[in-house]
Parts: C-alpha cells; sequence; structure tokens
C-alpha cells in the first residue's frame, strides 16, 4: 500500500491524559504542558489521528476522532485533545533540524496518524509545539 | 536593592534548611502495592501528609487548592495506566521549590508519564514549565514573546538556581501577582 502523506493544509489530533492538561484557577484547560509531546521509553513515534479523514464541520470531525481514538485507548471526559496544522508542525520541527513524515496508518483507529522521524529530547521543541504549533487544546468531554 | 535580593535569597535558603523543609529531601520512593486504586489512594495521602509538614511555609487558603489539585490528579477514574505512579520524591523537589521560590502566583500543576510532578506560571501567552525531579533537581523551559519575537530557554539545574537562569528572560511576571502571598 502506498504511504499516506498528511497534507500541509491538514490537522492532526492527539489524545492529552487530564494529568498533562494546563487548567486555570476555575479548572478550564487553558493549554498542554509539553511533556504531552515528549516520546515514552520504547515510543518510535508520536501517535495522533487526522481531522480530515472525517466529514463534516470541526465539531463533527472532533467527534468522530474522540470515538475512533477510544476504539484504541480510553478516553475520559477530563482528557483532553490537541489540534494542530501539519504543515505548521513540520515547520515548528524543522527549526529543530527534525523532517518529520507524518502519515496515515489506519489501525482500529481508521484515521491513526503516526508522527515519525520526531525526536523529543528538545524541551524547547515540546515547548514550540505546546504553546504555539500544536497549541488548540480542547476538554474531551464536549466530543464524547 | 541588589542588597535586598541577596537577602531575599539567603533567607530563601535559610528556609530550605530549615528542620521540617530539610527533611522532606530525605523522602524517598514507595513501591506502591494492591489495585491501581488503592495505589492511588495511598499515594495522595502521602503527599498530603508531607505537604501538611511544611504548613507553616505556605498559604492556607493555597494549600487547600494544592490538596484539590492533588486529589484531581490522583484521580482514579481519570488515571492513565501508562503513566508511573507519581514520585514522593519529585513531590518534595517541587514543595522545596515553592518554599524558596516563594512566588506570589499560583502555578498550574501536572503529572508527567513518569510521575514527575509539572509545574506552570503563565503571563498571557507567556509561560515557565517546570518538571520536578529528584534531590531537587527540576527541567525547566521558558517561552514568551516580545515585539512579536517568540524566545525561548531551557536547561537542568538545582532548585536554588532557578532565579539565576532565568534572570536573562525578566521572569518577575510569570511568579508574582500583585500582594497575594503563596509561600
Amino acid at each position: 500500500m502506498a504511504t499516506k502523506y498528511l497534507p500541509d493544509a491538514d490537522h492532526v489530533v492527539r489524545h492529552i491524559s487530564s494529568q498533562l492538561l494546563e487548567r486555570d484557577g476555575d479548572d478550564q484547560v487553558i493549554g498542554c504542558f509539553p511533556q504531552a509531546f515528549e516520546l515514552r521509553p520504547g515510543e518510535k513515534y508520536l501517535s495522533a489521528s487526522w481531522l480530515e479523514f472525517f466529514d463534516g464541520t470541526r465539531q463533527e470531525r472532533l467527534k468522530q476522532t474522540a470515538a475512533a481514538c477510544g476504539k484504541v485507548r480510553e478516553v475520559r471526559p477530563r482528557h483532553g485533545f490537541a489540534m494542530g496544522n501539519v504543515g505548521v508542525i513540520k515547520e515548528a520541527c524543522a527549526t529543530f533540524n527534525q523532517k518529520l513524515r507524518i502519515i496515515h496508518e489506519p489501525n482500529e483507529n481508521p484515521a491513526y496518524t503516526a508522527v515519525r522521524s520526531y525526536k523529543s529530547d528538545e524541551l524547547e521543541l515540546l515547548e514550540l509545539l505546546a504553546s504555539e504549533a500544536w497549541s488548540d487544546v480542547v476538554e474531551a468531554k464536549a466530543y464524547l | 536593592m541588589e542588597s535586598k535580593l541577596i537577602d531575599i535569597r539567603l533567607d530563601n535558603m535559610r528556609r530550605l534548611f530549615s528542620e521540617p523543609v530539610a527533611n522532606l529531601k530525605r523522602v524517598i520512593d514507595v513501591a506502591a502495592v494492591g489495585s491501581v486504586t488503592d495505589q492511588l489512594h495511598r499515594k495522595l495521602s502521602t503527599l498530603k501528609q508531607m505537604t501538611a509538614k511544611v504548613a507553616m511555609h505556605l498559604d492556607s487558603t493555597w494549600r487547600a487548592i494544592l490538596f484539590q489539585a492533588l486529589e484531581r490528579l490522583l484521580d482514579p477514574e481519570d488515571w492513565d495506566r501508562d503513566f508511573a505512579m507519581p514520585s514522593e520524591q519529585s513531590f518534595s523537589t517541587f514543595l522545596r521549590m515553592i518554599i524558596f521560590l516563594h512566588p506570589t502566583k499560583r502555578p498550574g500543576l501536572g503529572l508527567s508519564p513518569s510521575g514527575h510532578f509539572l509545574a506552570a506560571w503563565r503571563s498571557g501567552e507567556d509561560r515557565i514549565v517546570v518538571e520536578c525531579l529528584a534531590s531537587d533537581e527540576v527541567r525547566w523551559v521558558l517561552s514568551r514573546t516580545i515585539d512579536g519575537d517568540r524566545e525561548s530557554g531551557a536547561g537542568k539545574v538545582q532548585i536554588h538556581r532557578i532565579p539565576d537562569v532565568t534572570e536573562p528572560y525578566d521572569p518577575e511576571p510569570l511568579f508574582t501577582n500583585g500582594d497575594k502571598i503563596l509561600a
């Protein structure tokens, strides 16, 4: 099967555990911690979902993405989703000399996407992703 | 002004060496047993006890808010099974950092997949995130925008070095909030 790279104009969605969401004094989600983009021991790539794999409005697409993520791992109301534009994420990583390959690799989650050739050992890159390039963060409860 | 800053720094250093605060440094990570829910309950209880031991250095309102934050972070309902259990040593570093830095703004709290406590201070889009490791060591990253240009810095230091290494980024607006006092 031919490798399907995501178009730069599209978006990827990363499921974020509640512990990695930054909240304000009113318990509202205001972002996520940079560690949300850190590879865990043994991980070779970053997991995400392709938002535009699904049809509809952004809201509808996110709901379908949440359901698709839920097939692979538990998604709870206080978890979150971080969205980012593919081109912007690639550009951010390029400033750290990383040439990402963002590939649609469907499994039980038909929108599953692997962010490959990614290294997470530079904390400043993780912060750039969390605060700018991949920083559109929402709480999951509105999409379950 | 310079001598006032030195006095404040010395005062904060003395707190780290004072009895209950110094004892925090001797905390060890306890291997949890039982179900995940039991483990989280035990960890939560331990973290609250650690906080209570240095309560005299913390504002009582903020202490209550800290407890609520810990309850949320360690809520079995939302627990990510891929995460390591929260580290007591990391929490010790967090408490000692708060007592040393004496911030007047409340940090956002989080937990890394490796069980390390995370603290974030914000001023608009600018922020500093500190990951508390064991033995007073922290990993920090700061990002801010000046005249439309984003700049950032990161490093790994002991807590007493945080003011020095972040000083070039003028971190005062991140850590302070009017007259409120947390520690």
